[in-house]
């Protein structure tokens, strides 16, 4: 079903150095200790997150035909609120106007949510050949002086094609939200809700961050507990969706939040380390982009083979989480 | 686990001594009770404790005492 992943990082790097310069008392080691980052990308003044999925797409049609016949966009970084982006990207990539375009709005679990999307399109019959294109900036929603989300996000976009091919193949889809967690990582205006950034009201939080109505909150304590909460039922879900073990999984690759919490629940789950993937030192969290990141650099190091078994499982913002099984 | 065991396990989260916590003091007199502090206290909590915190119940927390609150069904004093 996924027939090759391509992917795109911004040239601009944000180094520890460079944020340890800004925030009194970190050094560039306690920003790694704290978050397993030491470098993430963003994008320049005039770049979009359209922008980064086009670099993708071009890149992945340098090696496959330059067609599809449906367009997935996974982004909270819209080009405008309309039209739909994917409109954009379709007359961009020269795709035919035969594709079906479309946007969807998700973050963190946006990829597998994607993944659910195409291999019910191709299953129904409604598309053969779907492009799932991930892309976002969250530096442009980040308030400089706060430590806690411009240490951690970085910008990218991916372009993964799915066709109507055996292998690989997905299954044991399990997917869920909970919207009860919607304020804990937010940016309240801007949109219909709140239309007019509110200039000057923001505070200082009791660990020296920034934050304001404009930009984007994070409650890293909470959403931490809600993937502490979420996450082994999803993993176990689809495991039983998809009638294996967890350990017949050879890999488990979840969306690369922060190094903390994977190790954490690593260690819950009891996944050995080297069956357990970690890949956001020189990245970041890339929002809906880590998993397609993480899995194109396991297919080119060759740690990903031929029949192994991947669990993936994407959670946050929103609350959304999903999770499927990758047959390769 | 007993409350004095609690404590000296929390004490080492925190990076502060036992005897700095006890029951009516304050959390946000605390230097390590950022963000981080908070989700290493979460994590203490379901890897050490076994327990599952609502959501927002570490926000609730004001004292240590809070957190004992919290963590009671685990402890026996």
């Amino acid at each position: 079903m996924i027939h090759d992943i391509a992917t795109y990082l911004p040239p601009t790097v944000v180094s520890n150095d460079r944020l340890a310069a800004l925030y009194p008392g970190w050094s560039a080691d306690k920003i790694f200790e704290k978050t397993g980052i030491r470098e993430r990308r963003v994008v320049a003044p005039d770049e979009c997150a359209s922008d980064l999925a086009f670099r993708a797409a071009e890149s992945l049609f340098e090696r496959t035909d330059r067609s599809a016949d449906f367009l997935l966009f996974c982004t909270q970084s819209p080009d405008y609120l309309l039209p739909t982006t994917a409109c954009v990207l379709q007359h961009r990539l020269r795709l035919p106007i035969s594709c079906a375009a479309l946007d969807f709005n998700l973050g963190c679990s946006g990829y597998v949510y994607g993944l659910a999307l195409a291999d019910s399109l191709i299953r129904s019959g409604a598309a053969r050949r779907v492009l799932l294109l991930t892309g976002d900036t969250y530096s442009r929603l980040i308030h400089p002086q706060d430590k806690s989300t411009r240490t951690i996000f970085g910008d990218a976009g991916t372009a993964t094609l799915l066709t109507t091919e055996a292998r690989p193949r997905l299954n044991g889809f399990v997917l869920g939200t909970d919207g009860a967690g919607a304020q804990q990582l937010m940016v309240q205006t801007g949109g219909a809700r709140n239309p007019e950034k509110v200039p000057g009201v923001g505070s200082v939080d009791d660990s020296g961050n920034y934050i304001d109505s404009n930009s984007l909150y994070m409650n890293g304590p909470e959403i931490f507990n809600f993937t502490l909460q979420t996450v082994p039922k999803l993993v176990q879900s689809v495991c039983n969706r998809a009638a294996v073990q967890l350990r017949d999984i050879d890999l488990v690759l979840f969306h690369q939040a922060n190094a903390f919490m994977l190790e954490h629940l690593r260690r819950k789950l009891q996944v050995p380390a080297n069956r357990f993937v970690v890949d956001l030192e020189f990245c970041g969290n890339t929002v809906s982009s880590t998993i397609p990141l993480a899995l194109e650099r396991l297919v080119r190091s060759g740690r990903l083979q031929p029949k192994m078994k991947v669990l993936l499982a994407g959670f946050g913002v929103g609350y959304s989480w999903g999770g499927c099984i990758l047959d390769w | 686990m007993t409350k004095s065991e609690f404590i000296e396990k929390l004490a080492v989260e925190l990076g502060v001594t036992c005897d700095q916590l006890g029951d009516p003091v304050l959390l946000s007199s605390l230097a390590a009770w950022d963000s981080m502090g908070r989700i290493a206290v979460l994590a203490f909590f379901d890897s050490e404790m076994g327990v599952e915190l609502e959501p927002g119940a570490l926000t609730k927390c004001r004292t240590v005492g809070d957190l004992v609150g919290l963590a009671s069904s685990r402890i026996t004093e």
